[in-house]
């Protein structure tokens, strides 16, 4: 899903002076020409685990993904957001003899909302995959790491996860273990992103994840608890010419059920047809929710400096399961500003008719 | 009478301003003899100090022709009027206008430096003239030193020591007392007196006046012959 | 508060009425403010470009990582920076190679690396060629300017060689540059390639990095050994030190000339306040008060000021632009391809300026105004009793500048070391001595006198017109003498200095031939030579014996200060001068290791003699003390340097090495073939290989001198024109007075060349004792800028050399620009119309 991002992001590591012709110029690079030579997901594939965690170099794009929500003991609330992307420049390694040659660049975005003061805190770093800069592995242990920033499993692929951020403003130090198993998205782990065969991605996810740890921000210490959501995708697709953004929602109930949707928005507005998402009961058993079933709509906006309008507050409705709810932003600003600028923050889910909270989640924008 | 020394004949004089023509002198014609005393009368404005200004040389008439010892003035160059003045003609201003940073002396014997006389010739010249201005011993003296006649009278020696055609005197006693006025007036007229020099000599002065041998009147720029008993 | 306004506009038509005066007071305020702006604005936009250019390349590192011996340093030791999280670090790797005859710079970069580039501004690179520079892995980037140059097209090959090795890269595209002249001749590449171009595969040239200073003990203990670190020695501190030396003399200059500036706006002002005197007379009877006048005539002076400083503001902007191109000139010497320099207004420079000169103008006016206040209700006329007045202050001013000068030696003695304190004496020591100039001038015209008096009346009047209007010509006699006394001082200085720097390259360089690496040699960290070539290069015929060198950085007192691990060999012994001692007991001393020598400079900033202890400390942090066993002459660093023994620096160090090795050659020997077989013997070296004669080293840095100092000459003459305006409005003035007194002489028949002639003697006359004046002041001013100014900066000590021809020169030179300030003047003169002098 991130790929318009990635995208438009490695555009702006260097320069954000000229940002119009040659957003073009790029997005013509990455999206047409270089997809040759990649693999495409054309077909449901036999995922293996542990292997799969690791990289898949064939193909051109690959993240690593982890949303979540905590709190310490005092109720104090935060989100995280923790993104590696590998980014396949060229389908093979150019020939030299230099350990710094690759054709693999890697690129993380990381994020905490402090929630009681409205602050969103974020930074992107870029690496090479070179002479140990960044990569990931499956050794003594799954990691993937951007230099100092990474995700390491315990022995083998085994739990708790460490998600290990020394960022600018904040420091995040957690540890996170399945609380259900884990879910292949789309048709078994196939998710059609457009009409054209191979537009599609290999896709899993961790819905639920219990989450403890430390975070430090503003000179402060929280011991933290919560739950995290982990998403793995690969693929060598694009958005078709048609679609122009999309909204996706990663909700995690109180009752112990989590929700995942996506709609691609077409340029009239309307959602694709390849929007879809999951219903996963307590209990892990797994129903697919259509586009057909669900009832979407915006009703307040926020508008940013740059005077793009995102939609915080959302009705969202699903009556074969007779749920009705309100998505809100836990607060409006929760901006991306990493290249290009995307929303990506922590939001609450209140039942339409209570106004009780039922959930907390996550909410990714873009195309704005 | 011998032949004139001076002819003035037809001169005008005029200037522009604010883009009218203003007549100074017109139609002006007069001759003066050698060893004439010649009073210039006139009231402020009527254009003396600019038909002596003329006859002096450093200024030229619009029209009309002046001849000094037969030297027809208005073909002459710069150069040549100055090579004339240096010859020809003797100044004394109103206001003495000595070289303060010369003194009595070398005031006095400044036209004959200038005409290149040896030193000792000079030396005997200018002593002869300090008797002559009653000023023997002063010669060392800067003009800040002297009082307003005895500057006068050096400024009366610098215009005859060197035995010019003519001495023209702009208002020589207009800035002494009436007392000091007199005796330079007798000393210059008895000194050109005796050694026949020209004298034109322009003033408001009733007593100059009377010791002139011929009085001129300037009136609106027209001039009319006097007598010396010309009425005031 | 202010004085009337009616006071006011009197003074605007005053200087309505007489605009000569206005618009000379003008264009001398105006010219030296502008040299003064501009020397500092020439100097600032230098410094900042390079700043900038390097900042570009390598951000602000307090630190590098360079290896001890061997390769380079591994990659594996940036891998482990930077996954321990330390994210100011960037790996260097940079090498030279020939394109089309032309050097180039190939700098090896990561472009995804903070804090190279995405920080900072200046080299800018499209997104889509910083992927290709991956991708393609011949893929090379240069100045648009630089491809247009050669003419190279986008996408083409290019064939380059890396120490005589043919190889191709592609020029992938063109990067933009906010400094294009410094990133002339630069190629940037990706590490990769780079690694791959200059076969450093596996190797980085250096690691830079900003470290805190509690940061700087635990990386060198995390190090491995091959490695060290040491204290950046940045470009820029390498700039400051080579350029120091004529920025701090430009300065005096600058200074000297706003002195000048100062001296005719006093010069005016008094004048205007001479011209006024029966107008303040009246004024002062009608009651208008001394305050009033007082602040009159302060107004006036800063309002005129305030505008020529304006002016001169813009002027100075232009003269600095100019000013930049000759101090680039300089700098290109050391540092390559730098012809064309951003050129920058910096708001400090010309607020700094503005306030000197409304300093100078302000304080330049105090008395002329006081003057003005004093002003009695009856008023005198008389010319001579003003003049007579002006002689009763000569021997106060005598006096006062007796004072002044004492008061100099005084700062000189009681701040010995401080260079603020030397520029303070030295401008004590001018305006003292300006001071003087009006008895001087009394006593050389009494002097002159009778001699002069003999040539006739006229000459006489020439010689009195100066003495009588002494108060107004003694001003134009003082600027002109500062100028010329400036230049003479300023070029003693240069010349000793130069006569130092060539008799001290003489006796240095010992060696007929040097052998060094071309690497850095701007930071003075040569590349490393192998150690097998000493012995080889000793058993090749014609060489009678063999030195090395290590150049290196060490910390004294935290600075780092170029170090020069010696082994001297048979004839190295005599490069060294030592202040004191000296001797083979010294030698023997320092080749066991129980003495270091130290240079001139580096003595006298750290106040170190002979037997006193050096503190240092190695890569490991570890305090080293060596015993100073002499002080040596030494042009070469600024800051100074330190010599030791190899068997010291490898006892409390642990990197080796040789950079550089002198050959002395038989008296028989044919250099040519020495150097043919240096050549095969150095072939296939791993970084390029640079072997000069004494006599080439000897020629470029005398010709690096000379261009150094090229741009004082340019001073001296703004100097001078500051003067000669000053000399030319004193003239013009005093001419304009004088009008009435040579219609008299004009009409008593004197001819105008004759007047002509007067005007001329007077400016001759003028113009000669201004030089004659100069001739002490200069003297003065060479010993102060010599033995206090350069020491005190630079800690060098020089020979004074003097040479008969300065005193022709300044007497010539002082009557030329009056010459040439009398032309106008005489014009004028000559086309006197007498009639209206008269009436005047």
């Amino acid at each position: 899903m991130r790929l318009m991002i990635l995208a438009l992001s490695l555009f702006m590591v260097a320069c954000d002076k000229q940002p119009q012709s040659q957003e073009m110029e790029l997005q013509d690079w990455l999206g047409g020409i270089a997809d040759e030579g990649f693999e495409r997901a054309t077909e449901p594939r036999q995922f293996t685990f542990p292997e799969d965690h690791n990289a898949h170099p064939g193909f051109r794009n690959e993240w690593w993904y982890v949303t979540g929500n905590v709190a310490d003991k005092n109720g104090y609330e935060f989100g995280y957001q923790v993104t590696f992307f590998r980014i396949g420049l060229s389908p093979d390694k150019p020939k030299s003899d230099s350990p710094w040659a690759t054709n693999q660049l890697w690129m993380a975005h990381i994020a905490l909302s402090d929630i009681p003061k409205q602050r969103h805190h974020h930074q992107q770093r870029l690496v090479r995959q070179a002479i140990g800069l960044a990569g990931s592995e499956l050794e003594q242990n799954f990691r993937v790491w951007l230099e100092d920033w990474q995700i390491i499993s315990s022995k083998g692929a085994d739990f708790p996860w460490k998600v290990q951020i020394k960022a600018q403003d904040f420091v995040l130090d957690l540890a996170l273990t399945k609380a259900k198993p884990l879910v292949l998205q789309g048709q078994q782990g196939l998710s059609q992103k457009g009409k054209q065969k191979g537009n599609a991605s290999y896709y899993y996810s961790y819905p639920r994840m219990d989450t403890s740890g430390t975070i430090k921000v503003n000179k402060q210490s929280y011991s933290v608890k919560g739950l995290s959501w982990f998403d793995r995708e690969w693929s060598t697709s694009a958005l078709d010419d048609n679609q122009v953004g999309w909204d996706w929602f990663a909700l995690q109930f109180d009752d112990g059920n989590d929700f995942m949707y996506y709609q691609l928005r077409q340029t009239t507005g309307e959602a694709d047809v390849t929007s879809s998402g999951k219903w996963i009961a307590g209990d892990g058993s797994v129903t697919e929710i259509s586009k057909d079933e669900v009832y979407l709509q915006p009703i307040d906006y926020w508008k940013n400096e740059k005077g793009e309008r995102y939609p915080v507050v959302w009705q969202f409705e699903i009556p074969t399961l007779k749920k009705k709810w309100l998505v809100k932003a836990r607060f409006p600003e929760q901006m991306m500003d990493t290249g290009v600028s995307y929303w990506e923050g922590a939001v609450e889910v209140l039942d339409a008719v209570s106004k009780q909270r039922v959930a907390k989640g996550y909410l990714e924008m873009t195309g704005y | 009478m011998s032949s004139p020394i001076i002819t003035v004949s037809n001169i005008s004089y005029s200037y522009q301003e604010a883009g009218k023509e203003q007549a100074v002198l017109s139609d002006v014609s007069f001759a003066l003899n050698r060893g004439e005393c010649v009073a210039l009368l006139g009231e402020s404005g009527s254009g003396k100090s600019t038909l002596l200004n003329i006859i002096g040389g450093i200024d030229q008439a619009s029209s009309g022709e002046l001849s000094i010892q037969g030297l027809c003035m208005s073909e002459m160059s710069e150069p040549e009027l100055t090579l004339f003045r240096r010859e020809h003609l003797g100044f004394i201003y109103q206001l003495f206008n000595l070289i303060p940073t010369l003194t009595v002396f070398e005031n006095i014997a400044l036209p004959l430096e200038l005409a290149d006389v040896p030193l000792t010739e000079r030396k005997k010249h200018v002593s002869a003239w300090l008797a002559n201005v009653g000023l023997e011993g002063r010669e060392a003296a800067f003009p800040d030193q002297l009082s307003g006649g005895e500057q006068q009278r050096v400024a009366v020696a610098r215009a005859l020591i060197h035995k010019p055609t003519i001495v023209l005197a702009d208002e020589p006693t207009g800035n002494l007392d009436v007392a000091t006025g007199q005796k330079v007036l007798s000393l210059l007229t008895t000194i050109a007196k005796s050694t026949g020099q020209t004298l034109l000599i322009v003033t408001h002065s009733k007593v100059v006046a009377e010791a002139a041998d011929r009085v001129l009147v300037l009136n609106h720029g027209q001039i009319s012959e006097g007598s010396t008993g010309y009425a005031w | 508060m202010l004085p009337p306004m009616s006071l006011l506009r009197s003074s605007i038509r005053f200087f309505r009425q007489h605009p000569w005066q206005f618009w000379l007071t003008l264009l001398s305020i105006a010219l030296g403010t502008a040299v003064m702006i501009a020397v500092d604005l020439a100097n600032h936009s230098a410094r900042q470009s390079f700043a900038n250019s390097i900042d570009n390349v390598s951000g602000k590192m307090t630190h590098h990582i360079v290896a001890n011996s061997g390769q380079g340093v591994p990659d594996i030791v940036y891998a482990n920076l930077r996954l321990a999280g330390m994210r100011q670090t960037a790996a260097m790797i940079e090498g030279d190679v020939v394109i089309a005859g032309e050097v180039f710079q190939v700098i090896g970069i990561d472009p995804f690396a903070e804090p190279l580039f995405d920080q900072q501004s200046g080299v800018s690179i499209e997104p889509m060629l910083m992927l290709q520079l991956l991708t393609e892995p011949s893929a090379v980037l240069m100045a648009e300017r630089t491809r247009q140059r050669l003419g190279f097209s986008l996408s083409s090959e290019l064939a380059l060689s890396v120490n005589g090795k043919q190889s191709s890269v592609m020029l992938q595209g063109v990067f933009t540059s906010t400094n294009q002249a410094v990133m002339d001749n630069v190629l940037f590449t990706d590490i990769a390639n780079a690694q791959q171009l200059l076969r450093k595969t596996g190797f980085l040239d250096r690691i830079e990095l900003i470290l805190t200073e509690e940061q700087i003990p635990s990386m060198a203990q995390q190090l491995p050994q091959s490695v060290k670190l040491i204290t950046s020695p940045t470009k820029t501190q390498a700039l400051d030190q080579m350029t120091k030396a004529f920025r701090t003399n430009l300065t005096a200059m600058s200074l000297l000339a706003v002195l000048v500036g100062a001296f005719l706006v006093y010069n005016t002002m008094t004048f205007s306040v001479l011209q006024r005197r029966k107008q303040f007379a009246v004024e002062r009877l009608i009651g208008v008060t001394q305050r009033d006048l007082f602040l009159q005539m302060l107004i006036e002076a800063v309002l005129i000021g305030l505008v020529g400083a304006l002016l001169g503001v813009f002027l100075g902007a232009l003269l600095g632009q100019a000013l930049l191109m000759l101090v680039m000139q300089t700098i290109d010497d050391i540092f390559r391809s730098t012809d064309q320099v951003a050129f920058s207004i910096n708001v400090w420079s010309v607020v700094k300026g503005l306030g000197i000169t409304l300093s100078a103008v302000i304080l330049a006016t105090l008395v002329p105004a006081w003057e003005a206040a004093k002003t009695q209700p009856v008023h005198v006329t008389r010319a001579s009793m003003l003049e007579g007045r002006f002689n009763q202050v000569l021997k106060p001013l005598f006096f006062i500048g007796a004072l002044m000068g004492l008061f100099a030696f005084v700062v000189l003695v009681v701040f010995q070391r401080s260079l603020i304190g030397g520029f303070f004496a030295l401008f004590l020591m001018v305006i003292a001595y300006s001071l003087w100039i009006p008895s001087l001038t009394v006593a050389a015209l009494a002097i002159l006198r009778p001699w002069w008096e003999k040539m006739g009346t006229l000459p006489a009047m020439v010689l009195r017109a100066v003495h009588s209007s002494l108060s107004r010509m003694n001003i134009a006699i003082i600027a002109l003498a500062i100028a010329v006394s400036a230049t003479v001082g300023v070029g003693i200085m240069i010349g000793s200095f130069r006569a130092s720097v060539a008799d001290w390259l003489a006796m240095t360089l010992q060696s007929d031939l040097y052998i060094s690496s071309v690497n850095d040699a701007e930071s003075r960290v040569e590349g490393k030579l192998p150690e097998s070539w000493l012995s080889k290069a000793q058993k090749l015929p014609g060489v009678e014996s063999v030195s090395s060198g290590y150049s290196t950085y060490v910390e004294v007192e935290q600075v780092p200060t170029p170090l020069l691990v010696l082994n001297p060999g048979e004839h190295g012994k005599q490069g060294f001068r030592f202040l004191e001692g000296g001797g083979e007991e010294l030698w023997q001393d320092y080749m066991a290791g129980e003495v270091i020598f130290i240079s001139e400079p580096l003595a006298y900033h750290h106040d170190l003699n002979v037997g006193d202890r050096l503190l240092t400390k190695n890569e490991q942090g570890v305090s080293v003390s060596a015993m100073i066993g002499g002080i040596y002459q030494d042009y070469s660093a600024t800051q100074g340097m330190l010599v030791m023994a190899p068997g010291f620096y490898e006892k409390h160090w642990r990197d080796r090495g040789i950079s550089s090795i002198g050959l002395k050659l038989t008296a028989s020997a044919d250099g040519d073939q020495v150097r043919q077989a240096l050549r095969a013997l150095t072939e296939g070296a791993s970084t390029a290989i640079r072997i000069r004669s004494n006599k080439e080293i000897r020629e470029v840095s005398l010709a690096i001198f000379d261009r150094t100092f090229a741009i004082t000459n340019v001073l001296r003459l703004l100097v001078i024109i500051v003067a000669f305006v000053g000399v030319f409005s004193a003239l013009m003035a005093v001419l304009l007075e004088k009008t009435r007194e040579f219609s008299v002489l004009r009409a008593t028949g004197m001819t105008s060349t004759q007047l002509a002639k007067m005007i001329l003697m007077q400016t001759l006359l003028i113009g000669f004792l201004a030089g004659l004046f100069a001739l002490p002041l200069g003297w003065a001013m060479s010993e102060l800028l010599i033995h206090v100014i350069n020491q005190r900066s630079f800690g060098w000590t020089m020979e004074r050399v003097f040479s008969g021809w300065v005193i022709f020169e300044a007497i010539g030179l002082s009557m030329l620009a009056a010459l040439l300030a009398g032309i106008y003047p005489m014009y004028r003169m000559k086309k006197l119309i007498i009639r209206e002098g008269l009436s005047a």
